[in-house]
């Protein structure tokens, strides 16, 4: 709990509560004792436990009653449908991405920002080699990837800015050793259209990264292709994959009215 | 309803509201303002002014100032990865329901159950219908849909009753009218390994399912695949997509054993 959240009248403690604990959980962890919820947010274990068991009850926590420890229940993917089911972009991106992902053997994906990560919306695999490809909702670090430099690239001065700062604080070893990369993309935007991150984040890929033109429902979406190192040189893939991604863009744009 | 006192003690009732609210949220009514939640919750305008504020804060809902009203904010992406990560079957799973998918010419989704409904957790699609889309999140109800009947018959007496009672309770006369269909599960569940519906839940959809019988992150995950009626051949279903998605469910347990 944030202090401030505290003094704040208008602010419901106890629903920012709950979430919080929904939020203790991270990927690879899959499940959490009471202790280990009070620890992490610094609540009262009465209060973890009159929250875990609300939470229980309304599906998005399960109970083991042998550990008595608590995983998260399908309710909380329930909060996802309606927003990713409702992106008009969705259902006419996902044939094209479907089609470059085969032509390329890579992976390509839509995302957005989520405060100091980009997430996924929607992705689409070629081969076997990209089945571990990051899924639908998974965080991803901005200034390593493609798809992330690609947002800050575009993004207006003053929300550049605060996300770089978030992430100074937030994730200093990111920071120090990106911040250069990503701030050189810019500049690859301007020239090139799109943005690229030489097996910067995962060793053995490459990614590209095309900012969509204009928001779509208030957002801005970023398309991204990631291709496997052993296909071809940094140099060859960046003549070769790129501009079919700058192309995808283009006719998705178009499908929207964006153009 | 909302103003009375929860009969539990230990029941955070804010809690619920606010969670109450982003449920407003829906594919055909995806942006919001404080009245319409009000009006769709029972709760006060100043009770929704603080939730979807608090809500704001935590990125749950996002304020879209051209519209004036509340979507869902990015944090309802993420706040179920963690869940999906501990499922790994869903990697192991997807080549071959992508091809299931494509061969049928149908849907093969893969679901978890809440409480009294299967919420869907993986997802393939070998169809273009832009009308039939099942989507990671969405939730179906358990006795109409092959997905949720083989769940039910496939769980052990004590707990696929406490769902009975749960379904019961909430949509009163739902149990005695499927029953027929439930004795029907099980018996297939038993012989062919498979369970169906023809049209129960969308009436030019039918679908077979099948439950992973190692539980995943402490559950019963079941299989399904539909098909539009209109594309099925006769007996098609029980002979042809039935026992392939059977033979899709075994070759995924091995690998699931495989790799423990």
């Amino acid at each position: 709990m944030k202090d401030e959240d505290t003094k704040d009248r208008q602010f419901a403690t106890t629903l920012a509560s709950g979430i919080d604990l929904l939020l203790c959980f991270h990927p690879g962890e899959s499940s959490l004792a009471n202790k280990d919820f009070a620890q992490r947010t610094g609540l009262s274990k009465p209060t973890v436990a009159r929250l875990t068991h609300t939470l229980a009850l309304l599906g998005y926590l399960r109970r083991d009653p042998a550990s008595a420890r608590y995983r998260l229940g399908a309710a909380v993917l329930g909060l996802s449908h309606p927003l990713l089911a409702s992106m008009r972009i969705r259902p006419i991106a996902r044939p094209m991405m479907e089609t470059l992902a085969r032509e390329i053997e890579g992976a390509v994906s839509l995302g957005l920002r989520h405060r100091i990560h980009m997430v996924y919306v929607e992705t689409a695999r070629s081969s076997e080699d990209f089945v571990l490809t990051p899924d639908i909702g998974a965080p991803l670090p901005m200034l390593a990837t493609a798809i992330g430099r690609a947002w800050l690239a575009r993004a207006a001065p003053e929300d550049r800015l605060s996300v770089l700062n978030q992430i100074r604080v937030a994730a200093p070893a990111e920071f120090e050793r990106h911040a250069a990369a990503a701030e050189l993309a810019r500049d690859e935007l301007a020239r090139d259209g799109f943005c690229s991150a030489r097996a910067d984040w995962q060793p053995n890929r490459h990614g590209f990264a095309v900012p969509l033109h204009g928001l779509v429902d208030g957002m801005q979406f970023v398309l991204n292709c990631a291709v496997a190192t052993k296909r071809g040189s940094f140099a060859q893939m960046r003549r070769e994959v790129a501009p079919r991604l700058l192309t995808l863009a283009h006719s998705i744009e178009l499908s929207l009215g964006l153009r | 309803m909302p103003a009375a006192r929860h009969p539990d003690p230990d029941f955070a009732t804010t809690l619920q509201h606010g969670l109450q609210v982003l449920h407003c949220f829906t594919v055909g009514e995806p942006a919001l303002g404080n009245k319409e939640l009000s009006e769709r919750t029972g709760l006060s305008k100043a009770t929704i002014s603080r939730l979807t504020y608090t809500l704001a804060a935590r990125g749950l809902v996002v304020f879209d100032a051209h519209l004036r009203r509340y979507r869902l904010g990015s944090t309802a992406l993420t706040i179920g990865y963690p869940l999906m990560a501990s499922l790994r079957i869903r990697q192991v799973a997807r080549g071959r329901m992508k091809q299931l998918a494509d061969e049928v010419g149908g849907s093969v989704s893969l679901g978890m159950r809440d409480r009294t409904r299967m919420v869907y957790v993986e997802t393939c699609r070998g169809h273009d219908l832009s009308a039939w889309r099942p989507d990671i999140g969405a939730a179906v109800p358990m006795l109409p849909t092959a997905m949720g009947r083989g769940w039910l018959a496939h769980a052990p007496p004590q707990l696929r009753d406490a769902v009975l009672a749960q379904i019961e309770a909430s949509e009163p006369g739902q149990v005695r009218l499927y029953e027929a269909d439930l004795v029907r599960a099980q018996a297939d569940l038993q012989r062919k390994g498979f369970c169906v519906s023809r049209g129960a839940w969308r009436s030019d959809v039918q679908a077979v399912g099948v439950p992973i019988r190692i539980p995943q992150d402490g559950e019963t995950l079941v299989l399904n695949c539909g098909v539009l009626t209109s594309r099925l051949g006769p007996r098609q279903l029980e002979q042809g997509v039935g026992p392939r998605l059977v033979a899709l469910a075994r070759s995924v347990e091995a690998d699931l054993d495989a790799a423990a």
